[in-house]
């Protein structure tokens, strides 16, 4: 029972306290590794004072803060977090994948949508997420979710 | 707009998904700038998996994660193996009841201790007894730093920046077999480990917080335990007894102590508990 519940938790939070770490060191998934395990080893050290926890996750989120401050200081320099540390591919062969009748798979709404963006909105996303009364990041999701359809 | 010309404008943007990844990577830092205790932990979660989603390395992420996951359970039941220190089943039973209460799985009848039994800074919730110790009083008169504290307790604590009281009388068939303490965001956490040579345990842990608004609600599992509260010292101390291995819990302005032992009678334990000073 007592290895259920430790497994239990690792397996519940694992893969979110990472992300959390993940985020905060330029995402970085060696950093994030590390600073994870730590969290989970420091969970292992403190199950007695855990005892009178209500809280497992705040904890968790506490602790993994507390590592990483001490994991930057000890390990890295404190460059800002920035989203160019992380590669975002160019599908170099979506032209071939979207040949042919590819858009005939959409709805009118994402042909329309499609059509605003590459077209009268070209040049002002935010007037088109405004139109759409949605937020720009919700309009480049649409977007990103379309191109999936397509590939 | 013509098909073809449609086709040829998607096929030529490479910017839509760096776009994303730029407004995805601003609402999270918008996130992670806020105080610890603000902070939408599932909105950061979600944020994180769509860039990991962008990157494409997810796959390679979500495997290596289950070796990671693999690794730390390997590593508990190391830990179990060669350390008896943590080994307690009680204890982790405890925290079994505990995780299962907060997570909602399960859920014990209040009627087990009682409404009347505690005074309003008890709470009932879900089937577990909620200590809120944000308004308690400072009763720490007595943390001077004498010759009682024969193993340096409060000592090791001040190397923290805690400032606490520690007991005067710990039977003399204990010794200190390990002490560790933490800074954690909002507090610091002093543990003390006694063992003897019969395999007696006896832990006190100090946390002392910021601020005693700080302090978050102790919630403590009612299944098969007898919850007592008892005034020592002008502290209101809640006294767990769990087969005979007892824990005590109070706070002391922004400090909090707890005391857990394992083959000491109660007597002694409260001993122990009243000569804090």
């Amino acid at each position: 029972m007592s290895d259920m519940l430790l497994d239990s938790i690792v397996d519940k939070y694992y893969d979110k306290i990472y992300n959390y770490c993940f985020a905060q060191l330029n995402y970085s998934h060696h950093d994030a590794t590390d600073c994870t395990q730590e969290v989970f080893f420091t969970l292992l050290k403190k199950k007695k004072i855990l005892v009178f926890s209500p809280n497992i996750k705040l904890w968790l989120y506490r602790t993994a803060d507390n590592v990483i401050r001490n994991y930057i200081r000890k390990n890295l320099q404190k460059n800002p977090l920035d989203i160019d540390n992380i590669d975002i591919p160019v599908d170099n062969n979506f032209e071939v994948k979207c040949s042919g009748n590819a858009l005939d798979a959409l709805s009118d709404e994402e042909i329309a949508l499609l059509e605003d963006y590459y077209g009268e909105f070209s040049a002002d996303r935010e007037a088109l997420a405004q139109k759409y009364g949605i937020s720009t990041g919700n309009l480049y999701k649409k977007i990103h979710d379309i191109k999936l359809k397509l590939r | 707009m013509d098909k073809n010309l449609l086709s040829q404008c998607i096929s030529s943007d490479t910017s839509s998904d760096k776009l994303l990844a730029e407004e995805l990577h601003a609402q999270l830092r918008s996130e992670l700038d806020k105080p610890l205790k603000s902070r939408d932990f599932e909105k950061i979660n979600q944020l994180t998996l769509e860039i990991r989603r962008l990157s494409e390395l997810d796959d390679d992420i979500e495997l290596k994660n289950q070796n990671g996951i693999h690794y730390v359970k390997t590593q508990f039941k190391e830990n179990k193996k060669t350390s008896r220190r943590f080994s307690t089943a009680r204890i982790i039973g405890s925290l079994a009841c505990c995780f299962a209460i907060v997570a909602g799985v399960n859920a014990y009848s209040m009627s087990t201790l009682g409404m009347s039994f505690f005074s309003a800074i008890v709470n009932f919730s879900k089937g577990a007894v909620s200590l809120d110790f944000s308004n308690t009083s400072d009763n720490s008169e007595n943390t001077d730093n004498s010759s009682y504290d024969k193993f340096g307790i409060k000592e090791k604590c001040a190397d923290y920046g805690v400032v606490c009281s520690a007991p005067a009388f710990i039977p003399d068939e204990f010794a200190l077999s390990d002490f560790f303490c933490e800074k954690l965001t909002e507090s610091v956490a002093c543990s003390f480990y006694f063992s003897s040579s019969d395999e007696k345990t006896l832990n006190i842990t100090v946390e002392q917080y910021e601020n005693s608004q700080d302090i978050p609600s102790v919630l403590i599992p009612n299944k098969e335990m007898s919850l007592q509260q008892s005034v020592i010292n002008d502290n209101l101390v809640y006294i767990l007894d769990e087969n005979n291995c007892y824990t005590a819990v109070y706070s002391s302005g922004n400090t909090v102590y707890l005391f857990y032992c394992d083959g000491l009678d109660y007597d002694t334990f409260e001993k122990i508990i009243a000569s804090m000073k």
